[in-house]
């Protein structure tokens, strides 16, 4: 017989799925049927036959197996929510903690995804590329979106792995006439059909394989329909368009008529391709743009077919210029070279080998403030699971019994751990709905900081769910876990023979709170320091005055362009409108690049630099001052001689001083004029605080104004700016009018940080009072927990205020060292920080000294609260209590 | 008094049968003789369970065997009520199926 043998595998898992002492009839039935299949059927076969046996049963076990968790978890959810009504405020602060930290984190979960689906949703986006051009010249080196059109055309006819390319020339200031409706555009894009087929865009109306087919049909984003032709159809009707860019190209005004012949869907928040009218790129065949190597102006996308390898197609097209202009690049002793760029590496990724990438369509994303966002949100979240673990455990005297009459009962540790994690768990649950309810309120508030358009919507998505689950799990079993193994570490016979209860834990209750003042501190230093930055910015003397100016744009509109002299004596006629000067550019908007040489020798380096044109009316009303030498002078015919640089331009021509460079002749490479220095004015920010400021030389000429400045009279504002159009209209009747002011214009420079200035401001907020409120339950359980103490104080005379003292001392120890913690990190947090900026505030004491003060504040009154409740009650009742 | 599901009564029945070698092994085969469905232990288990809760059966252990890996039997008897839930059943299966002659069914 086989006796001896061990037991097959098959009863071994039975033995593991059901109780093998309490079934002991069971497992003999079987092990001797075991041996009855063995002995007339073989080993084998009797295997076999007991594997039948035992799968069989797996089903009915797992069945059984869930009813039963399912009825312990019922009673674990009775006993929780029991748990939580007993005790109100310390559920109120529970829920309320996580909810705030778990709403912050799903809106910043949002905003991390939102940012990180840049371009994702394009069809076989792993295949598509853009091409990026790497240009070296004497002058410089730069690196572009923006490259020859010829690119594309190769990249076809030559290169097999190319499945199909598109190119786009996206052009702004272009004039839209519609009958009556007439208005600028910013996003018109001409390109080709085969666009439709690399990037994805939706069609709501028309056919995108002949949608751009001829010379004048156009496309219209769903948001220009309705901007246009209201409720009309589009399809079919025409719309005038103004182009300068193709006057330029053709060397004449023309207008164009276009037929609609789809309609497209808006482009969506998460595309660096913004388009708002499709125009097809045909229009320019008969151009040099489309035909010339060093035009430098359409942006190419690519699909390659599938398998091909991005990398190794790249170092194919590396040099295909040299195939074409060779003797050209040559003799300019120019370097080029192409490389693709993945199309969702665009939205981050905007600088190449070092250099930016210049012809974006829109600022850049900025994987930093991600992280940083990410990360204080996570923190939020933190604090509040601390106040989780603290509360259970100060809490933990009035489980303990609960603990320990379950332990009598039978309960296995195990199964205790796993009753606290499933009661932390369905905590957590509670408070992600609370969550969700506050994320309503927080979505716009976060929409309006970051320029975002989120909605609560969007956290139905499978990937989110899946992490904000995973989020709940980990909240829920992380700030139980502590509590749970504490709480049931004690032997039953301890718990239940003694009323004393243990005080073990509180050393980790003391890290926690520690932990979280320290991060509030942390937080509240940033923020205070982002918002002082911020004011500095604001608040400093720019080197001009930007109060009451008024800037009308004029598009590059020849028309308007060729009378500025007109709108000005018309303007100025009202006595509201104190001064008008026109210019290039404004301070705030960008400036153009402009190079000076001193020398028509070709071995002479142009030297770049900032460059703004002005009329001699500028600099006195934007209150510039001069250095050295005189402003423009309308008697002295400047626009044919004059230079005026900034300070920052005399070092970096090679001038001792400003005196020194006056009178010096450079010749500008633009116009190819020599102009002589008349003139260094004072430094001023016209890039802002956040940049430093670069050099930059001033002209006069009048082919290159583009922005009008008004200074107004302050009263009244409105019914002037109401002249202005209606004086505009009658110079002007088919240009539509707009304008801006400059202030609020030039706050645009500071947005990003003004976003992350409210954004931490809001989170900073909600964390302390996370953290606060922590404290507040921690306090209450406390006092409660000291009541005997105190009333035995004061029967043998103990002052209220002595009272008060002893309660709070431990708590202020506490949050002084956090501040110890925080005020270091913090430090080294900020300075990395502020290195971004040119001119900056010094980090001093104060900013560290406020923090740690208001969160002092903040830990201190709540406890004195409580102690001082305390030490009122009438000893009598302190000591009655039993 | 609940009535008995038939596959109770199968059960019970067997038990009867089987007198005093009633226990896992020769209950399971013998049904599958008489009924032709081969039970997997953890049915047979659980509804000998339940004819025990509900007192139908009594449940005694026999002396360890070394061919049952050292494990002592189970064997099962009908309890008094056992028997008196029998009765019963039979005398109900009796009224319900009275006066039906056996042509009818087979004209069916």
């Amino acid at each position: 017989m086989t006796q001896n043998k061990r037991p097959p595998l098959g009863l071994r898992l039975l033995g593991r799925l059901i109780d093998r002492d309490k079934n002991y009839g069971l497992f003999g039935d079987v092990e001797e049927l075991f041996h009855i299949w063995e002995e007339e059927k073989g080993r084998a076969a009797a295997q076999g036959l007991l594997w039948m046996q035992v799968l069989r049963t797996i089903p009915h076990y797992i069945y059984h197996r869930l009813y039963w968790s399912w009825i312990m978890l019922r009673s674990y959810l009775k006993i929780a929510v029991r748990n939580l009504k007993r005790r109100k405020t310390y559920a109120f602060i529970n829920v309320a903690g996580l909810a705030a930290g778990l709403a912050c984190c799903m809106v910043i979960l949002l905003y991390v995804s939102n940012e990180s689906s840049y371009d994702r949703y394009h069809r076989d986006v792993d295949r598509l590329y853009r091409v990026i051009e790497y240009r070296k010249v004497p002058a410089g080196e730069f690196c572009s979106a923006a490259i020859s059109a010829m690119v594309a055309t190769v990249l076809e006819e030559r290169y097999s792995q190319v499945e199909e390319t598109a190119r786009i020339f996206p052009v702004s200031n272009v004039l839209i006439e519609r009958g009556q409706r007439r208005a600028f555009e910013d996003r018109v894009v001409y390109t080709e059909s085969s666009l439709f087929r690399v990037l994805t865009i939706p069609f709501l109306q028309g056919a995108p394989d002949t949608a751009l087919r001829d010379t004048t049909s156009a496309v219209l984003s769903r948001r220009m329909a309705k901007k246009y032709f209201g409720d009309e159809d589009p399809v079919g009707r025409t719309i005038t368009v103004k182009d300068h860019t193709l006057d330029r190209v053709y060397n004449k005004a023309q207008s164009v008529d276009y037929i609609v012949t789809g309609v497209v869907a808006d482009p969506p928040s998460n595309t660096h391709f913004t388009y708002d009218i499709l125009l097809p790129l045909s229009q320019f065949d008969k151009s040099w743009l489309l035909r010339e190597w060093n035009a430098g102006h359409t942006v190419t996308y690519l699909k390659l077919f599938p398998g091909v390898s991005g990398q190794e197609f790249e170092k194919q097209i590396e040099r295909m210029a040299y195939d074409y202009v060779n003797e050209e690049l040559t003799a300019w002793g120019q370097t080029r070279r192409y490389f693709l760029q993945s199309v969702t590496d665009i939205h981050f990724r905007r600088e190449f080998g070092g250099l930016p990438i210049r012809g974006e369509f829109e600022p850049p994303g900025n994987r930093i403030y991600l992280y940083i966002y990410s990360l204080i949100a996570l923190l939020v979240l933190f604090i509040g699971c601390m106040n989780f673990v603290n509360l259970s455990n100060a809490r933990g005297v009035y489980r303990i019994k609960e603990v320990g009459l379950r332990k009598v009962i039978g309960a296995g540790r195990g199964q205790l751990v796993r009753q606290f994690l499933s009661e932390s768990i369905i905590i957590t649950f509670f408070a992600t709905l609370c969550a969700c309810v506050l994320i309503n309120a927080l979505l716009p508030l976060f929409n309006q900081f970051a320029g975002t358009t989120l909605s609560a919507k969007d956290l139905i998505h499978p990937q989110i769910l899946a992490s904000i689950l995973g989020l709940v799990l980990i909240v829920g079993v992380l700030s139980g876990l502590y509590p749970a193994f504490v709480l049931t570490a004690f032997r039953p016979d301890q718990i239940l023979r003694s009323t004393k209860t243990s005080t073990r834990g509180s050393f980790a209750l003391k890290v926690l709170v520690v932990g979280q003042f320290a991060i509030s501190i942390f937080l509240a230093t940033g923020s205070l320091t982002v918002y002082k930055q911020i004011s500095y910015m604001r608040s400093s003397s720019l080197g001009f005055d930007k109060e009451f100016k008024y800037v009308i744009p004029m598009r590059r509109n020849a028309q308007v362009r060729n009378q500025v002299r007109t709108i000005k004596t018309e303007f100025l006629s009202n006595s509201n409108i104190l001064e008008a000067a026109a210019s290039s550019s404004v301070p705030g908007r960008p400036m153009r690049d402009g190079h000076l040489k001193w020398s028509d020798d070709k071995l002479d380096r142009p030297l770049r630099l900032q460059f703004l044109s002005c009329d001699d009316d500028f600099l006195p009303q934007y209150k510039i001052e001069m250095v050295a030498g005189r402003a423009f002078d309308e008697r002295l015919n400047d626009e044919n001689g004059a230079f005026i640089i900034n300070e920052a331009a005399v070092p970096y021509l090679g001038y001792a001083s400003a005196e020194e460079a006056l009178g010096d002749r450079l010749h500008e490479s633009i116009y190819g004029r020599w102009k002589t220095i008349v003139g260094v004015v004072k430094n001023f920010h016209y890039q802002g605080m956040s940049q430093e400021i670069e050099p930059m030389y001033m002209e006069v000429s009048s082919s290159r104004y583009d922005m009008l400045t008004l200074t107004l009279a302050p009263g009244n504002i409105p019914e002037t700016v109401r002249f202005l159009e209606v004086k505009w209209f009658e110079l002007f009747p088919s240009v539509p009018f707009e304008g801006f002011f400059l202030d609020d214009d030039f706050d645009r420079l500071y947005r990003k940080e003004a976003q992350m200035g409210k954004m931490l401001g809001v989170l900073t907020s909600m964390g302390l009072a996370v953290a606060c409120m922590g404290l507040v339950g921690l306090a209450s359980f406390l006092v409660k927990h000291r009541t005997k103490e105190i009333g035995i104080r004061k029967v043998l005379g103990a002052s209220v205020s002595s009272l008060m003292g002893l309660l709070s001392r431990q708590f202020v120890v506490l949050v002084v060292l956090a501040n110890v913690i925080s005020v270091p990190l913090a430090y080294i947090a900020l300075t990395r920080w502020l290195q971004d900026f040119a001119f900056r505030i010094q980090l001093g004491w104060d900013t560290f000294t406020m923090a740690g003060a208001a969160a002092l504040i903040c830990a201190v009154l709540p406890i004195l609260m409580h102690s001082f409740l305390a030490a009122r009650t009438d000893p009598v009742e302190s000591l009655r209590y039993e | 008094m609940k009535e008995l599901t038939l596959s109770e009564i199968i059960f019970m029945l067997a038990i009867w049968r089987l007198e005093e070698s009633a226990y896992g092994v020769t209950i399971r085969k013998h049904i599958a003789r008489v009924t032709g469905k081969t039970y997997t232990y953890g049915t047979l288990y659980s509804a000998l369970d339940q004819l025990y809760k509900k007192g139908y059966v009594i449940k005694s252990a026999g002396p360890p065997t070394p061919e049952r890996g050292g494990r002592s039997k189970i064997f099962y008897r009908l309890s008094p009520e056992g028997i008196g839930a029998l009765n019963a059943a039979r005398q109900l299966q009796k009224e319900i199926w009275k006066g039906i002659p056996e042509f009818f069914l087979d004209k069916a």
